[in-house]
């Protein structure tokens, strides 16, 4: 992988795929011994640019950079910058002059940190740009799928749920047509509209539709605070027709994984027995996490020794 | 400055196995010590060596792996990523002894290198060195306990051990000359 | 302005109100247009050698945004005017949408004052329909009529409620007025950033769907037949819109439409090539490319009248944002013409699109005859260029930067005097 960003899917090649997975593996084992910690990263710089809420992805990329040695700073939604009227690129400037090596930015906007990576020198990691991508997240999917499937060519995956405001889903979406697997969306019309054909998945309309033939079954979260008027009816209805409870999970296949990107609004996307069930490996997604996130900062951060040859 | 050629694959079966006896004689019970070899080089060496310690005691000493890519103290710059090689240490560490093995100590960093890993995993009673080949040019105070011949090279050389099959005696150990002294 | 004698040797004079194209002297003094004719020699006339280019019309745009008063750090009336006449320009219609909006009789001819000593393109205003362009209360339209506004205007915010909506057109109507209105429905824009459809799926950017202006169109057909009133489209940009308003126009409905110039070359599809430049953020959007062939053949077949250059200029500041923050608005009077020429390739559709109808719209007319006013346009059609700056606008949001346009203006003649070009101006 020879790029200074990453900040979605869609041009990720194959290769650029399996490397990071390959190295996410190597880094599992780091955070499997007693100390958690390679030096690889020492005395870099790795800032944490959350403008939406998250804790969970936030920590993840924190201890991904601090398992690497790197120092971590962290600016947030509630900082007092953007509150005083900042705007974005001026308070990149003022982080640029502390000189930091990557940013990790999650972004109610789509096209933030394209934004920020046409103007900086450092590396821009895409924690998250409104509806449009969340690189490591469906690579950590990825990585999951992975290690029960063997290789995603030719599997199918389902995702179930508000598919079109999804930046999970859009970013597995990609990465998975990428690696030759076949990708299917279900969820209500307004969050599952026959546009999303032109991301080239194959559009289904009821969960049922999508039990028989899927190796994996993906949940998204219902996000209720985020909903515009109309787009749903109540959650009574939504999980009767789109929720997964043991008796449709029982339709699919046995080995069906079932996957959940979190936290779950169990009793809506699923029933609590399947979020805790045998086919659930949400708890891998969360430890796989720290283990992307890690490689994507060793192999963004990391590189040739400048000597060239191998001094041993 | 005298150039000295490598080695063929019965000179190299020979040294392994000199090494190996000296190990047994200094080294005592294979079960008292484990070998790790240093990615990628000194894995084969080190498998080669547990074999040969194994048809002349009876016993196998354990052996694993130790990657140093994160480890390395170079100063890093864009481009290729190294791959990632696999650190493997099936045993307990603390309190054990431990040799290192690898195919070429040359500037003594990689044996460096090793040196943390094995620290982050554990406080081993003590560690040795054993190499293949010792080619000078040391840059760190490191020095090997078991060296299996020492060969003199310009410091812009590269000393290639090409492992290939133990049994027909293909291994070799190849210098490539590097630019005027 | 000085009485200067201009001699225009040699070039295509086309007109297309007098069905002209040949090559022809033009003599200018007095502001006006002397004679048209071969072998013209008047004395002490600056002779302009015009061989190889065409002579023409100047054009007329209706509603670019000058954003003076109150916002006159992204334009203002004389830099406006500038970045007119160095796109061919000789009359610009101001958008009322200042700040203060130009809603009374009083700001109608304050502006219009300061507006007579510009030295670029003639300026004249339109007046907003409502106080504030609120879309509330109505206006004194009739005053600002008499105070000098050409046409009525709502400031590109379309009036959500059809009974007002109604009401407006009926008042308007007696003044003689056109009344200029962008088709849309605000709560379908809704949060779109850009036009919905593959693009925006793909990138991740809400979306404003066509249907939202087919909808706006949609309403203005059936008010305007309801009330007669002269309804002026000012930005049709799909597809949908234009079945929509043939079907109209061959039922005889006097209603006009115009094309912004840019979404006549540009798609969508730019948004996502350009990774989120700001500067492709508009309102209309930038539509699909089967639109814009839709748009293309409109123009050639008249259903859309006019070409726009839609002008609506943003600071850098304003534009250096994320996206979905950053304010919708592109420059494009000094682009206008070489993006109509590049889509269409006929320069008598372009001209008469550029010059001739909007001028008939406010009541002019655009000629290339003697007696007439030396409004004047020198065109070269055979230039090919990369669009870049610097511009004479403020702003700096031209979508169109980089792409390579034919034709160029020469030279812009307004009342007779050079307003622009390597003569003078």
């Amino acid at each position: 992988m020879n790029r200074k960003d990453l900040l979605g899917l869609r041009d990720v090649s194959r290769e650029e795929i399996n490397e990071i997975l390959d190295t996410a593996e190597r880094f599992r084992n780091v955070s499997e011994r007693k100390i958690k910690k390679v030096p690889t990263l020492r005395g870099r710089t790795v800032v944490t640019f959350f403008m939406e809420n998250s804790t969970r992805t936030r920590m993840s990329f924190d201890l991904a950079a601090k398992r690497l040695s790197a120092d971590t700073l962290g600016f947030s939604a509630s900082s007092s910058a953007t509150k005083k009227g900042e705007t974005l690129m001026d308070t990149a400037r003022n982080i640029d002059a502390m000189k930091p090596d990557a940013i990790i930015i999650r972004h109610s906007a789509a096209g933030s940190p394209h934004m920020l990576a046409k103007a900086f020198p450092w590396s821009v990691l895409n924690a998250g740009d409104g509806i449009n991508e969340h690189p490591s997240q469906a690579l950590l999917d990825m990585l999951t799928m992975r290690d029960h499937l063997g290789s995603l060519e030719g599997k199918t995956v389902a995702i179930v749920g508000d598919v079109y405001h999804s930046r999970v889903a859009r970013s597995n979406i990609y990465g998975l047509t990428t690696m030759g697997a076949k990708v299917v969306v279900a969820g209500p019309g307004t969050m599952c509209p026959p546009s999303m054909a032109h991301l080239g998945v194959e559009v289904r309309h009821s969960i049922d539709e999508v039990l028989d033939d899927a190796d994996v079954i993906m949940m998204l979260r219902i996000q209720r605070e985020r909903l515009q008027p109309g787009m749903m009816s109540t959650v009574n209805e939504y999980s009767r027709f789109y929720g997964l409870d043991i008796e449709r999970l029982r339709r699919a296949r046995p080995e069906v994984l079932v996957m959940h990107p979190g936290p779950i609004n169990r009793g809506v996307e699923m029933t609590p027995d399947v979020a805790d069930g045998e086919q659930s490996v949400i708890m891998e997604q969360v430890t796989n996490g720290v283990a992307v996130r890690m490689a994507l900062l060793y192999l963004l951060l990391g590189g040739e020794p400048m000597g060239g040859e191998d001094a041993s | 400055m005298t150039r000295t050629t490598g080695m063929n694959g019965v000179e190299v079966g020979r040294t392994l196995d000199r090494l190996a006896t000296e190990m047994i004689e200094q080294l005592g019970v294979p079960t008292d010590y484990s070998l790790v070899g240093i990615v990628t080089g000194g894995r084969p060496i080190a498998e080669r060596l547990a074999n040969r310690i194994e048809q002349s005691t009876g016993v196998r000493p354990a052996t694993g792996s130790v990657d140093i890519t994160l480890y390395r103290d170079d100063l890093y710059t864009g481009l290729e990523k190294p791959v990632l090689g696999e650190t493997l240490l099936p045993f307990e560490l603390t309190g054990q002894d431990i040799v290192l093995v690898d195919d070429v100590l040359f500037t003594g960093r990689t044996v460096r290198a090793a040196l943390d890993v094995l620290n982050d995993y554990g406080r081993p009673r003590t560690v040795k060195l054993a190499v293949l080949v010792d080619r000078g040019h040391r840059e760190l105070p490191i020095s090997a306990d078991f060296v299996g011949r020492t060969i003199l090279t310009q410091k812009s050389d590269k000393v290639e051990v090409v492992v290939v099959d133990d049994e027909s005696g293909s291994d070799q150990v190849v210098v490539h000359p590097g630019g005027p002294a | 302005m000085p009485a200067d004698s201009i001699v225009l040797k040699g070039g295509r004079v086309i007109c297309p109100a007098s069905e002209t194209d040949a090559i022809a002297d033009v003599w200018i003094q007095n502001g006006q247009i002397q004679a048209v004719g071969s072998g013209i020699d008047a004395e002490d006339a600056q002779i302009i050698d015009c061989a190889g280019s065409v002579v023409a019309p100047g054009f007329t745009d209706l509603g670019a945004e000058l954003c003076d008063p109150g916002k006159t750090w992204r334009e203002d009336l004389s830099s406006g005017s500038e970045a007119a006449a160095a796109g061919g320009f000789t009359t610009v219609v101001a958008s009322p949408r200042t700040d203060p909006v130009i809603d009374t009789p009083l700001a109608v001819s304050e502006t219009l004052g300061r507006a007579r000593s510009v030295s670029g393109a003639r300026i004249e205003l339109a007046g907003a329909l409502t106080l504030g362009l609120r879309g509330e209360t109505m206006a004194e339209l009739g005053l600002m009529a008499e105070a000098g506004a050409v046409a009525f205007s709502d400031g590109r915010k379309p009036m959500m409620n059809a009974a007002l909506l109604r009401r407006s057109l009926d008042y308007a109507r007696p003044f003689g007025l056109p009344i200029i209105i962008r088709p849309g429905d605000l709560d379908l824009e809704g949060s779109g950033v850009m036009h919905e459809g593959e693009v925006s799926t793909q990138i991740g950017l809400r979306g404003i769907p066509a249907a939202a202006e087919e909808i706006g169109v949609g309403r203005a057909i059936a008010l305007a037949s309801l009330t007669g009133a002269r309804v002026h489209l000012s930005q049709v940009t799909t597809a949908g819109s234009v079945r929509l308003i043939r079907a109209a126009q061959s039922e005889g409905l006097p209603l006009t439409a115009a094309v912004p110039a840019r979404h006549l070359v540009l798609t969508d599809r730019l948004v996502d090539e350009s990774v989120y430049n700001t500067a492709t953020r508009m309102l209309p959007p930038l539509r699909s490319e089967l639109d814009r062939v839709a748009l293309v053949e409109a123009v050639l077949d008249g259903t859309v009248d006019t070409i726009t250059a839609d002008h609506v200029p943003m600071t850098r500041l304003e534009k250096e944002m994320e996206y979905m923050l950053a304010a919708p608005g592109a420059i494009g009077l000094e682009t206008a013409f070489r993006a109509a020429l590049t889509a269409t390739n006929d320069i008598h559709r372009t001209l008469d699109a550029l010059a001739v109808r909007p001028a008939k719209i406010i009541g002019r007319t655009a000629e290339v005859a003697v007696n007439g006013v030396a409004d004047l346009v020198i065109l070269d059609l055979n230039t090919e260029a990369t669009v870049a700056g610097p511009y004479r606008s403020k702003g700096h949001n031209e979508p169109l930067e980089g792409v390579q346009l034919k034709g160029s203006v020469r030279l812009t003649i307004r009342d007779g005097c050079i307003i622009y070009g390597p003569h003078g101006g």
